[in-house]
């Protein structure tokens, strides 16, 4: 049956190979755009929630709204550590804001200031990719500047920059740093504004010891274990702490981020809508030519169930042909796409203040695969169906006076 | 420098003038007091917000509207920083990292040393009788109310500010107004006495309408006005000293 279905197709090679060859290109134009997609996601993911957000976080209830320096979280020396016995916390970091001026002598910026720290932010937001020049954070008196920053002020690493601010008791804070890099992190405010320096720096700047403004965490079940962590934070928090997830916290990109997978499945399913009438198309033109045949085997015996049988074969060698090709074909286009990216040629897109670099590179997945294989193997089995229904549904007598 | 210092500089006031002041003539003593004047004077800003309450004492050097340099002598943790200001520029000296900033124009608005001075109250020098069209209400108990409503176009960050200056041109409110007529802050001038010969009133401040809890007051301790000053005192190199 099987060396049938083989011999079948092959009886009309060029009309197989174009099949193939639009299955082959569909999925392989699929694994790199779904490689992409990934990219991207990936990159508002880290914007959002990895160097802001966290999967969940904690902080105090006034501060989403007033953004306010003096509404800290208090004692946060002993959160922190309660939170990283968490068993579903990953990661665990804390930061605070400022404003401030940061500049020369001849010319100062009004500035953000992001006060991180320098080790437990390394496992929460992908701190080297971020960096633009120069190294990460490791000692006091550092500073990082958005590169956008650092060309307004015409500052180069190892320049000295000092920071002019309000603190909370009122007095003048001041404090000279030594410009150790520059950030690209791909938020575009901060980029453009911020600056990055070690907590404690900032803590002692603005005389809020043991205050923080947020605390944040990743769940180490990934996306799906938020709620879990969310419940285990909520319950050490204590009182007059706000603990939202991500989805609560950035509610218009969990809903970018659920219509963008959507887009890449309606994608995903106009590609192969394509594929799968060319398959329909080849075997329903095959049946129609082989119908005096097809009467022939049906007159000498063969069950209409074996017809089926057959023409779904000769579809599933087609699909398998095309994924063995497409799989390699999409292989290599997704190395390329995951190692050298590819230039969309727009420049530094923007979207919704999320920068993406001019190269946007993939991300492999596994899943990427078989979701894109599996998705074919189906849609050729589906469109198969109809031939070999109207090929069990001959007549054997009529099927041999045909032609 | 000039709204902050009307407090502390109020030059020769009405007193001398017989004849009865003109509306020119007063807005110009609320708004214009100091020019062609010099003066070194000694305040204490009390300032008190939500947040925290606290009182600095300062030395002001200042001369006409081009001038002025203010420097912070307690507490302890601010003594040393000092604004100078020459023209519409301004430049801050930090002596814990013992450097000097320049203000940049997108930070004018933003609050002076922590009061509720805004760093522009210290820079901008439109005067009133240019930059508005005034109406005088009348004198009532010897206090004249002048509403001043701003020309269009003009370069200033307030709709309409209500003078209220007595018939010796010794100013006692001055409440300014968004562009959207909606009171922004008051600023009260109290407690007249006599610093070197000229009546002034010691005391001034400033309530943002917001925030009726929170004000800024400054009060003069000391005044000397008419005194020589060296061209240095104004100058980048001076500031750190």
């Amino acid at each position: 049956m099987l060396a049938l279905a083989w011999r079948n197709i092959w009886r009309h090679t060029r009309r197989s190979l174009i099949t193939v060859a639009a299955m082959s290109l569909g999925a392989a134009m699929c694994m790199p755009m779904m490689a992409m997609m990934e990219g991207m996601f990936s990159t508002m993911f880290d914007v959002a929630i990895t160097q802001q957000t966290g999967h969940v976080r904690v902080e105090h209830p006034d501060y989403p709204e007033t953004l306010s320096m003096f509404d800290t979280l208090q004692d946060a020396e002993s959160m922190l550590t309660a939170m990283e016995a968490l068993p579903e916390a990953a990661a665990v970091t804390w930061r605070a804001y400022g404003a401030g001026l940061l500049g020369t002598e001849d010319k100062s910026v009004g500035t953000q200031l992001i006060g991180v720290d320098p080790v437990r932010e390394v496992a929460v937001s992908p701190t080297e990719s971020m960096l633009d020049q120069g190294t990460w954070l490791s000692a006091p008196g550092q500073i990082l500047l958005g590169h956008g920053l650092a060309e307004e002020l015409g500052a180069a690493l190892g320049d000295e920059v000092v920071i002019m601010t309000q603190a909370a008791d009122g007095s003048i804070g001041a404090g000279a740093y030594a410009v150790i890099g520059t950030m690209r992190s791909g938020n575009k405010m901060r980029d453009k504004q911020g600056a990055w320096m070690s907590l404690a720096d900032l803590q002692e700047l603005l005389y809020i010891e043991d205050q923080v403004h947020e605390v944040v965490l990743l769940a180490s079940g990934g996306k799906g274990g938020v709620a879990a962590l969310q419940d285990q934070v909520t319950a050490v928090a204590g009182g007059e702490r706000l603990v939202r997830s991500w989805q609560q916290a950035q509610p218009q990109m969990a809903e970018m981020l659920k219509s963008g997978e959507a887009q890449s499945m309606i994608m995903l399913g106009v590609i192969f809508f394509l594929a799968g009438f060319g398959v329909l198309n080849t075997m329903l033109m095959s049946v129609f030519e082989r119908t005096r045949e097809l009467g022939v085997m049906m007159a000498l015996g063969t069950r209409p169930g074996k017809l089926v049988q057959l023409i779904i074969i000769e579809s599933l060698l087609l699909a398998i042909i095309g994924a063995v090709i497409g799989g390699l074909l999409g292989g290599g286009l997704d190395y390329l796409m995951c190692t050298s990216g590819i230039n969309l040629g727009y420049g530094d897109l923007d979207l919704n203040g999320v920068v993406f670099p001019e190269r946007i590179k993939g991300i492999f997945h596994p899943d990427q695969v078989v979701m894109v294989l599996a998705s074919m193997m189906s849609v050729t089995v589906l469109a198969s169906l109809w031939p070999a229904w109207r090929a069990s549904r001959l007549n054997p007598v009529q099927a041999m006076k045909a032609d | 420098m000039r709204r902050l210092l009307i407090a502390l500089l109020l030059t020769i006031s009405a007193s001398v003038l017989a004849a009865e002041p003109s509306i020119e003539e007063l807005l110009d003593a609320t708004d214009d007091i100091n020019r062609g004047e010099s003066s070194i004077t000694t305040i204490e800003m009390q300032v008190k917000t939500a947040r925290y309450e606290r009182t600095m004492s300062m030395q002001a050097w200042s001369r006409g509207e081009e001038n002025s340099l203010i420097r912070i002598l307690s507490p302890a943790k601010d003594a040393g920083t000092t604004t100078l200001k020459v023209g519409e520029d301004m430049w801050n000296y930090l002596p814990k990292v013992d450097r000097t900033m320049k203000i940049p124009q997108g930070m004018m608005s933003g609050s002076w040393m922590g009061s509720h001075f805004s760093n522009d109250d210290l820079v901008k020098s439109n005067r009133l009788a240019d930059e508005f069209t005034y109406v005088n209400e009348g004198l009532v108990d010897g206090v004249y109310t002048i509403v001043c409503t701003a020309k269009p176009d003009a370069p200033v960050v307030w709709g309409k500010v209500v003078v209220k200056v007595r018939e010796d041109k010794i100013p006692v409110e001055v409440a300014y107004y968004d562009e959207e007529g909606t009171l922004a802050r008051t600023m009260a001038f109290s407690d007249v006495r006599d610093f070197s010969g000229r009546m002034v009133p010691a005391t001034v401040t400033l309530t943002p309408a917001d925030k009726p809890e929170e004000f800024t007051r400054v009060t003069t301790v000391e005044a000397d006005f008419d005194v020589e000053i060296d061209d240095r005192i104004f100058t980048l190199q001076a500031l750190k000293e």
